[in-house]
């Protein structure tokens, strides 16, 4: 979840980035081309003036001609010293015949129209450069009608100056709205992670019972999140009213159920008071009495496990050290590990707070210690211990007895589950299963593992957030 | 003793009428809250009997009224109800005793006899702090138990167990009210943890005399004293 929202976001930044470089290119190489454009132009133009007619040489032949020429090129230089521009007029077998390159450029071809040149060509003397670091040279050559080939240029150590400049700006201007996309991205998606993080908080609650809590909807915003939040609570308020109604009939039916059997019981017990009238089937009564019992146990034990897995609500909890509550248990049940030649170690030395119910505690750790110690053969070692693991507190039951089969695991925590060596033994299949609900119920979990010979029993339940 | 049936299933009423009229007390029946309430407040009783759920007055209401009356007379609350939640409101409203169905008469009777002894601490001499049951005595300030004058060494727990039994001597104690009143806890073992606990305390203080004090009354619970029930 966590990793799909970033490499969105992610994903998000890096088109939007290349669509951006796109457009800052795009505009890079319009502004170069506008620039040549321009120098073009004035090139144009200064050639234009250099071979504009002049009004006293209309009737001159064409030798006045270049003369003429090389004046105006001469004079042009006089005023243009520091433009840096350039102008020669050469023959046709290339020597230069007027103005201020050296020779023929190397690299320009004696044809019409533009061309570009290094500065670093020998053509161009050292005092005319305008700088003196690397640039190109814009020139515009014209073949005159005697033979004669004119050149008039200009240095772009300013333009590739600017050019660059801009660059760098663009550059940095893509570096930006790229951080910016990143950090955008990561913002959104944390705001859209703590959403899906407070819905997936109401979740857990909601899974461990409690049914009265709801996903948080917020008051005005009502994004997407908040319309499945919306929808989702009221399926919960449905739920909610179906579960309610099952609890009633649950109760109305423990309360119909248990008081006729309450009442066959009391009878047969009252009945057993009066010794001498039913001397004969007392016998008869006793274990139907003690059946009764039965009966009504496995019953009270069934109804109490829909109470443990009907979750939170219902039970109240309460501050418990669990470090105590087993060395409690411990000397509860050492007088009867010992009647059956067992060992008991209770090993429990630190406190270790929970939030729990002393009494569904006490009856999950009875289940465990009555099995272990109806599976246990004599001589056998039960070691009970706590210790605390991280958030959580741990408690460890392990006996050398018979185990439970690996593929077993989950099996025998549903209800009426008994496996076939317990067959022959007391015993209604429901301990387990009360412990399963018991310990879900205080948002815990329950491992078994093969302690070779017998079981391992963890239980981990969450500590109190004083002690972690 | 006079006991007030406040029931509204009057099957239950009548069996329990039965029952502890065989034990040797006398019954009124009440069939709904308000009646009872009436009949508690008017009549003279030594101990209620009072089922939570009933028609007109719940039993919880019942009680609080009775309560607000300015009543002390124990009550035991009767109820379907067992989770924990339920017994602690049923306790803070008044009740004295609380027994979820289903129960055992004998649980019951046991109870109800625990309840109105307790309501006369005078007579019963629980404020001495020795207490004596034939030759054994037990003496609290002293942490210190002798039987025919023979010192016995009991562990702390041990200890807490003989001194519930002695203060109720000569009745009925049940193993859910040893578990509750000796270990504070309220659930139901599958096996009889507490049965392993009274026969190490019986090998300490009746094996090598002659007259046994602390005897099991089938289908019931223990009693300590000179003979036994039955």
């Amino acid at each position: 979840m966590r990793t799909t929202v970033f490499r969105l976001s992610l994903m998000y930044a890096l088109a939007f980035s290349i669509l951006t470089a796109i457009v800052l290119g795009f505009v890079f190489i319009s502004t170069q081309n506008y620039l040549t454009e321009r120098i073009t132009q004035t090139l144009q133009t200064d050639l234009a003036t250099l071979l504009e007619p002049d009004a006293d040489a209309s009737e001159s032949g064409g030798g006045r001609d270049t003369r003429d020429l090389i004046d105006r090129i001469k004079e042009i230089q006089h005023f243009d010293k520091t433009r840096g521009g350039i102008v020669a007029l050469s023959n046709s077998a290339g020597k230069i015949l007027a103005g201020n390159l050296l020779h023929w450029p190397q690299t320009i071809a004696h044809k019409d129209g533009t061309a570009r040149f290094n500065i670093n060509d020998s053509a161009i003397p050292p005092a005319l450069r305008q700088r003196s670091d690397d640039f190109d040279v814009l020139v515009f050559v014209h073949a005159l009608p005697n033979g004669n080939w004119l050149i008039v240029g200009q240095q772009l150590a300013d333009e590739e100056d600017l050019s660059e400049y801009i660059g760098s700006l663009f550059i940095l201007a893509l570096l930006l709205i790229t951080l910016m996309g990143l950090l955008g991205g990561v913002v959104m998606g944390r705001a859209a992670l703590k959403q899906i993080d407070q819905i997936r908080n109401a979740a857990q609650k909601i899974a461990r019972g409690d049914l009265t809590e709801r996903l948080p909807v917020h008051p005005k915003r009502h994004n997407e999140f908040d319309e499945i939040a919306i929808e989702l609570n009221l399926t919960l308020d449905r739920i909610n009213a179906l579960i309610k109604g099952m609890r009633e009939v649950t109760d109305n039916v423990a309360h119909d159920l248990r008081s006729p059997l309450n009442r066959l019981r009391t009878r047969l017990e009252v009945a057993l008071l009066d010794h001498n009238q039913i001397k004969p089937c007392q016998h008869i009564l006793n274990e139907s009495v003690e059946d009764l019992q039965g009966i009504l146990s496995t019953f009270n034990t069934l109804l109490s496990i829909s109470q443990a897995e009907a979750g939170i609500q219902r039970i109240p909890f309460s501050p418990q050290d669990l470090s105590a509550l087993c060395r409690d248990m411990g000397e509860l049940y050492e007088a009867s590990i010992e009647e059956e030649y067992l060992s008991l170690q209770c090993d429990c030395p630190t406190p270790l707070m929970i939030s729990g119910n002393r009494d569904l505690l006490a009856q999950a750790l009875s289940n465990l210690l009555d099995n272990a110690i109806k599976y246990t053969p004599r001589g056998g070692r039960i070691t009970l211990s706590t210790t605390k693991l991280d958030t959580w507190a741990e408690l460890r039951l392990c006996d050398t007895g018979t185990g439970i089969p690996q593929d077993q695991y989950t099996h025998v925590f549903q209800r009426f589950v008994r496996l076939d060596t317990a067959r022959n033994l007391p015993g209604n299949g429901l301990g387990l299963a009360q412990v399963l609900a018991t310990i879900t119920a205080h948002r815990g979990e329950i491992h078994l593992s093969d302690h070779q010979p017998g079981l391992c029993v963890q239980i981990l339940l969450p500590l109190s957030s004083a002690q972690i | 003793m006079k006991i007030l049936i406040v029931e509204d299933d009057t099957r239950a009423a009548h069996y329990l009428n039965k029952g502890l009229s065989e034990s040797g007390h006398q019954c009124d029946l009440a069939a709904d809250g308000e009646t009872g309430l009436h009949m508690a407040i008017t009549g003279q009783y030594d101990v209620l009997i009072v089922d939570r759920m009933m028609p007109k007055l719940d039993g919880l209401a019942l009680i609080a009224a009775f309560r607000a009356a300015g009543k002390t007379t124990p009550v035991m609350v009767l109820s379907a109800l067992g989770e924990v939640d339920d017994r602690i409101s049923g306790l803070r409203v008044g009740g004295d005793d609380y027994l979820v169905k289903p129960y055992a008469f004998g649980e019951l009777l046991a109870r109800l006899n625990a309840l109105t002894r307790r309501a006369q601490p005078a007579a019963s001499g629980l404020e001495n702090d020795t207490l004596t049951v034939a030759d054994l005595v037990l003496d609290r300030n002293k942490h210190r138990v002798t039987r025919a004058e023979q010192r016995i060494l009991l562990q702390p727990r041990e200890f807490r167990l003989l001194e519930y039994l002695m203060r109720h001597a000569d009745q009925v104690v049940t193993r859910t009210m040893l578990l509750e009143q000796v270990w504070d806890y309220h659930f139901d073992p599958q096996t009889n943890v507490i049965e392993v606990h009274i026969s190490r305390l019986r090998r300490k203080i009746d094996r090598d005399f002659s007259l046994p004090l602390l005897h099991t009354i089938r289908g019931a619970g223990y009693r300590l004293g000179i003979v036994p029930e039955d």
